[in-house]
C-alpha cells in the first residue's frame, strides 16, 4: 500500500449541475476538487490545465462530448485519470470509453455506491470501507 | 388561162377506185354499156390510183410529183419491184433447177407506130397482163402505118411481107390493135395464119369488117359521146352550142360516125357544129371565136383536112389552148392538156383485156370460149380545167377520176398538223404535268412552312430552342425562344460550335462535351442537362436532347436537337428538396430534442433520484427499509433504461456520440436479439465524423432496409456493410430472401423504397434496388461526401 500525503485532485465535467453537487458531496474531504466544468470543451480545456489526477467526466455533454474529449486527452498524453459518470447503460457506450483509455465507468444511478470505489480504483489506491463496489458494467 | 400539159401528173378521186376488170359484165341498161362497177351512192370521191397512174407515168414519166403522191408511188413502185423479183426469182428457179419455160410468141400487128400514144398504151397494158404469164413470152411487133402508108398497094406489099415472115414461124397469139391489122387478119388467117388465134383490139371505134371465124376474139372499142355531151350539159347547164373537132383520118372518120350517132340525142336541144374538115389555123381561129354558151367535144385528130398528122399530145393541147370553151374528150389520150376530160376510154385498159384475152389462150382456153366484149369507160377529169372554168367537184359522176388534183392544204400538210398537233399535245400534257407538279410543290412548301411555323411556335411555346448543326462546316442553326433561353433577340440565329461551347457555364462543359461525345461514338440519343449563361449574364438550366445523322460511309455529318428551358422546374425541383430536407431535418430536430430532454432531464433525474434514495438508505438502519429501498432503486433504474430505449429509438444518441459505424453495428445486433435473424454486420473505412445529416440519412435508410429485409424477405440471414472512402460512402443491405416485383411492391414496400430514395436525393445521392423474386434483395446506397463533410471533419479536428 503506497503512502500518499496529497488528497487525488479531481476534475468535474458534467452539464448537469445538481449531479455536480452531489458528486461532490459524495467526494467529501478526501478529494481536492479542482475545478467543475459544464461542456466537453471546458473540460478539456480544465483538464489539460489544471492536469488533475482524476477526472469524472459525463459522455453527453454540450460542445464535445466525453468520450471525444477523453480521446483527445489521449491524445494530448495527459495523465488524468478518466472516470465517466453517465446515464448511458449501453454495452457500445462502455466499449467506446474503454476504448478511449477510462479508468472506471459509472452509471450515475449508482453513484452514490459506486463512485468512490471507482476512483480508487483508477487511482490503484486501496478504497475505504465504504468504497467496495467497483462498476464495470 | 388553160394549164399547160402538166408537169405534175395526179390521179385523185375520193371515191375508192374505180376497177375496170376484164371479168366485169356489161352493166344492164346502160346507154354507154360500161364494164364499170360504180359505187353510184357515194359523190365524186379522190382516192389515189397507182394503178392507173401507172399509166400516166408511162405517158408522162417526165412529170415531177407531189410529195404525197410520190411517196404512194414510191411504195408502190417498191411494192411491184419486190413482187417483180418474186416473180423473177420464181421464173429464174425452175431454170436453175434445170427446167426450160416454154416459149410463146406474140405477134401484136399495129394499126400506127409507137409515135402514137394509143399505140404505147395499148402495148404497155399487154405486157402488163402477160407479165403473169407462165411462159417466157417473146414479143414481135409489126405496124401497118396506114397513116403514112395509107395507099392500098403499100398496105399489100407490108401484108405479102408479113405473111412471108411469119410463114415458118407462126406465132402462139396474134393480137391486132386498130381496125386495118383486123381486116389483114380476117382476109389472110385462113391461108396465111391458120390456126393460130387472134385477139383483136380497138382502141378506137371498130372499121366494117365481115364475119369472123371462130378462131377471132377481143375487145371493141367503145366511145362515150352521149354521156360525155350529157355530162357537160350538166356541168354548163347555160351550153346552147357545141362544136365537134376531129380529124380527116379513116379512124377519125369512123370515131365521127358514132359521135353523130350519138349525139342525135341532142340534136333539139343544141346547135352541133362539127369541125372535122377545117385544117388550121381557121380552125384554131373558130376555135378562139366560140360564143360563151359553147362547149367543144374533141374527138379524134389524127390528120387534118391539110393532110397534117397529129398525135394525140399534139393536137389536144392544140386545140385547148384555141379555144375559148371548155373542151370536152373522149379517150384518155386527150387528157392532160387543159381537156375538162369526160366519160372516157383508156388505151391501157383496152390493152389489158387484151392481155389478158391472150394469156387465157396460151393456157388453153378456145377462143370461141372467150366472148367478144366491149371496153370500159370511166369519168375521168382533169382538176386544173375544172379549176379553171370554176366547176365543182361535187357536180362530178360518183366515182370519177381527177387527174392534176392538187392536193389540200389538209392532204398536203394533214401529217405536219397531226405531228404539230400530237407535239402541242404533248406540250400541253407536259405543262400541265409541270402546273401541277408546280401546284404540289407550292402546297407541299406551303405546308412545310406551316409544319415549320407550326414547328417554331411549338418550339417558342414551349419555351425550347431547337438545333440543327452541320457537323461539317460546323454551323449551328437555332430557332425558337432565343430570348429566354440565351438572350439573344432573334427568333433564328446562326453561330458556330464556338459560339455554343462558350454559352455554356464552364462547370458544365465536362458534361457536355461527354454527352456528345457519347452520342457520337456510340450512336445513342444525345442528352444533357447543364446550365448556359444568358448574354444578360443570368443563368439558365437547360436539358438538351439531340441526335446524331450519318453518312453511308458511318460518318456524322449532322446533329439535329431541342433544348428546354428548364430553370423554374430546377427551382421548383431544389425548393422541393429544401423543403423536404427541411421538414426531414424538423423531424429529426425534434426528435433529437424530446430524445435529448428524456435523456438529460428526465434520466438524469431519474438517476439523481436513485443517489438520493442511496443517501436516504444509508442514514438507515432497519433491515426492511434497506431491501425496500433497494427494489425500488432498482425500478428507478428500470424506468431509466426505459427512458434510454424511447430516446434512443426517437433519436439515436449513438450516430452523436459514438458516430455511424457503431450505431449501424449496435443496431443491427439490435435486430438480431429482438427478431432472431441474423444481421451481420460488416464496416470499412467509415470516416468517424460524418456531417449530421448524411449520417441520419444513412442509419435511417439502414433502418428502413433492414426492418424491410425482417418483415417481408422471410430470410434468415441479413448482410448489411458500410463501406467508405475519400470521396463517397456506400451502404449495401442484402438478403437472400423472397424478393418482390419492383415493378409492383407492397404498399408498406412502396412507400419505405419512396422514403429511402427521398432521404439520399437530399444528400445527393444515389439508390440502387435490385431485387428478383425468389432469389432476394440488394439495396445499395451512395452517398458522395462532399467537401463541407470534409471540412466539417477538419473543423472537428481543429476543435
Amino acid at each position: 500500500m503506497q503512502k500518499n500525503t496529497r488528497r487525488p485532485r479531481v476534475l468535474l465535467a458534467d452539464d448537469f449541475p445538481q449531479i455536480l453537487e452531489e458528486v461532490q458531496k459524495l467526494l467529501g474531504n478526501d478529494f481536492e476538487i479542482v475545478g467543475f466544468a459544464h461542456d466537453g470543451g471546458q473540460a478539456l480545456r480544465l483538464a489539460l490545465t489544471l492536469n488533475p489526477d482524476v477526472l469524472l467526466l459525463d459522455i453527453s455533454m454540450p460542445v464535445l462530448c466525453g468520450l471525444e474529449v477523453a480521446r483527445r486527452l489521449r491524445e494530448a498524453k495527459c495523465n488524468a485519470k478518466i472516470v465517466f459518470i453517465t446515464v448511458h447503460e449501453d454495452h457500445d457506450y462502455l466499449d467506446s470509453a474503454i476504448s478511449v483509455g477510462a479508468s472506471a465507468y459509472v452509471l450515475k444511478g449508482r453513484i452514490g455506491t459506486d463512485l468512490l470505489p471507482a476512483i480508487y480504483a483508477a487511482l490503484e489506491e486501496p478504497a475505504p470501507e465504504q468504497a467496495v463496489k467497483l462498476i464495470y458494467v | 388561162m388553160v394549164p399547160k400539159a402538166d408537169e405534175r401528173y395526179t390521179f385523185a378521186s375520193r371515191q375508192p377506185p374505180v376497177r375496170i376488170d376484164s371479168r366485169a359484165k356489161p352493166l344492164a341498161g346502160s346507154t354507154t354499156k360500161r364494164w364499170v362497177f360504180v359505187q353510184k351512192e357515194r359523190p365524186c370521191a379522190a382516192v389515189r390510183m397507182p394503178r392507173l397512174s401507172g399509166c400516166a407515168e408511162e405517158v408522162h414519166s417526165h412529170g415531177s410529183c407531189d410529195p404525197q403522191q410520190g411517196m404512194h408511188r414510191r411504195m408502190n413502185r417498191a411494192i411491184r419491184v419486190l413482187f417483180e423479183v418474186v416473180a423473177v426469182v420464181g421464173c429464174c428457179l425452175p431454170r436453175l433447177a434445170g427446167e426450160v419455160v416454154p416459149v410463146r410468141r406474140v405477134l401484136i400487128l399495129n394499126e400506127v407506130g409507137t409515135s402514137y400514144p394509143l399505140t404505147n398504151l395499148v402495148d404497155l397494158g399487154i405486157r402488163r397482163a402477160l407479165a403473169d404469164s407462165p411462159y417466157r413470152i417473146e414479143f414481135y411487133r409489126e405496124y401497118m402505118d396506114t397513116v403514112l402508108f395509107s395507099d392500098p398497094d403499100e398496105q399489100s406489099l407490108f401484108r405479102k411481107f408479113y405473111v412471108q415472115k411469119y410463114k415458118n414461124h407462126k406465132p402462139d397469139v396474134v393480137i391486132t390493135v386498130g381496125s386495118s391489122p383486123l381486116r389483114f387478119m380476117a382476109e389472110t388467117h385462113k391461108n396465111s395464119f391458120p390456126g393460130v388465134p387472134i385477139v383483136f383490139c380497138f382502141p378506137k371505134v371498130p372499121a366494117e369488117s365481115g364475119p369472123l371465124d371462130p378462131e377471132f376474139t377481143g375487145v371493141q372499142g367503145e366511145i362515150s359521146a352521149a354521156a360525155t355531151v350529157g355530162l357537160a350539159l350538166r356541168l354548163f347547164p347555160r351550153t346552147r352550142h357545141l362544136v365537134v373537132v376531129g380529124g380527116v383520118a379513116p379512124y377519125d372518120r369512123r370515131e365521127q360516125v358514132l359521135v353523130k350517132q350519138q349525139l342525135e340525142l341532142y340534136r333539139d336541144r343544141l346547135d352541133i357544129a362539127y369541125l372535122t374538115d377545117v385544117a388550121p389555123p381557121a380552125l384554131l381561129n373558130r376555135l378562139n371565136s366560140l360564143p360563151s354558151d359553147t362547149v367543144v367535144l374533141l374527138t379524134a385528130l389524127g390528120k387534118d383536112s391539110d393532110g397534117n398528122s397529129y398525135t394525140a399530145d399534139q393536137s389536144g393541147p392544140m386545140v385547148v389552148h384555141a379555144s375559148n370553151a371548155p373542151v370536152f374528150s373522149l379517150v384518155d389520150r386527150y387528157l392532160n392538156h387543159g381537156e375538162i376530160g369526160g366519160d372516157v376510154s383508156s388505151a391501157i385498159k383496152d390493152g389489158q383485156i387484151v392481155g389478158g384475152m391472150a394469156l387465157r389462150i396460151l393456157g388453153g382456153q378456145k377462143p370461141q370460149d372467150i366472148p367478144v366484149i366491149k371496153s370500159a369507160t370511166t369519168y375521168m377529169f382533169d382538176s386544173r380545167a375544172l379549176k379553171h372554168w370554176k366547176v365543182k367537184e361535187k357536180l362530178l359522176p360518183a366515182g370519177s377520176l381527177l387527174l392534176n388534183r392538187d392536193p389540200t392544204m389538209w392532204e398536203s400538210y394533214r401529217w405536219y398538223v397531226f405531228i404539230g398537233l400530237c407535239l402541242v399535245a404533248l406540250e400541253t400534257v407536259l405543262i400541265a404535268g409541270l402546273l401541277l407538279h408546280r401546284a404540289r410543290r407550292k402546297r407541299a412548301e406551303k405546308e412545310l412552312d406551316l409544319t415549320y411555323d407550326r414547328l417554331r411556335l411549338s418550339v417558342e411555346a414551349g419555351r425550347s430552342v431547337a438545333w440543327d448543326f452541320d457537323v461539317k462546316t460546323g454551323q449551328n442553326y437555332w430557332f425558337g425562344d432565343l430570348q429566354m433561353m440565351f438572350g439573344i433577340p432573334a427568333q433564328t440565329y446562326c453561330g458556330g460550335a464556338d459560339d455554343f461551347r462558350h454559352r455554356v457555364l464552364p462547370e458544365d462543359w465536362d458534361i457536355v462535351a461527354d454527352a456528345i461525345e457519347n452520342a457520337r461514338q456510340n450512336r445513342e440519343p444525345y442528352r444533357a442537362e447543364f446550365r448556359v449563361v444568358r448574354n444578360d449574364e443570368t443563368v439558365r438550366w437547360i436539358e438538351a436532347k439531340g441526335k446524331f445523322y450519318y453518312t453511308t460511309n458511318g460518318i456524322p455529318e449532322r446533329m439535329l436537337g431541342i433544348a428546354v428551358d428548364v430553370t423554374e422546374r430546377k427551382i421548383a425541383e431544389d425548393s422541393l428538396a429544401t423543403i423536404g430536407r427541411r421538414l426531414i431535418e424538423a423531424q429529426e430536430q425534434e426528435r433529437a430534442r424530446i430524445a435529448r430532454e428524456l435523456h438529460d432531464d428526465i434520466n438524469q433525474q431519474l438517476a439523481l433520484l436513485a443517489v438520493e434514495l442511496d443517501q436516504w438508505n444509508r442514514s438507515s438502519s432497519n433491515g426492511d427499509v434497506h431491501s425496500h429501498a433497494e427494489a425500488i432503486k432498482g425500478r428507478i433504474m428500470e424506468i431509466s433504461r426505459d427512458v434510454q430505449a424511447l430516446a434512443h429509438q426517437l433519436h439515436s444518441s449513438k450516430l452523436e456520440y459514438l458516430g455511424l459505424a457503431t450505431a449501424a453495428r449496435g443496431f443491427c445486433r439490435e435486430v438480431s436479439q429482438t427478431h432472431g435473424v441474423k444481421v451481420h454486420f460488416t464496416e470499412n473505412g467509415v470516416p468517424r465524423n460524418l456531417q449530421e445529416e448524411v449520417s441520419v440519412c444513412l442509419f435511417r435508410v439502414l433502418q428502413e432496409a433492414v426492418q424491410n429485409a425482417v418483415k417481408y424477405s422471410g430470410a434468415d440471414h441479413i448482410d448489411v456493410s458500410l463501406c467508405g472512402n475519400s470521396r463517397e460512402l456506400a451502404l449495401t443491405v442484402r438478403d437472400a430472401g423472397v424478393g418482390f416485383d419492383l415493378s409492383n411492391p407492397t404498399k408498406s414496400q412502396g412507400l419505405g423504397l419512396v422514403s429511402m430514395r427521398e432521404r439520399i436525393s437530399l444528400v445527393k445521392g444515389t439508390i440502387a434496388i435490385k431485387s428478383k423474386l425468389t432469389t432476394g434483395t440488394e439495396i445499395t446506397a451512395h452517398v458522395p461526401l462532399d467537401k463541407s463533410s470534409r471540412a466539417s471533419e477538419l473543423s472537428l479536428g481543429a476543435a
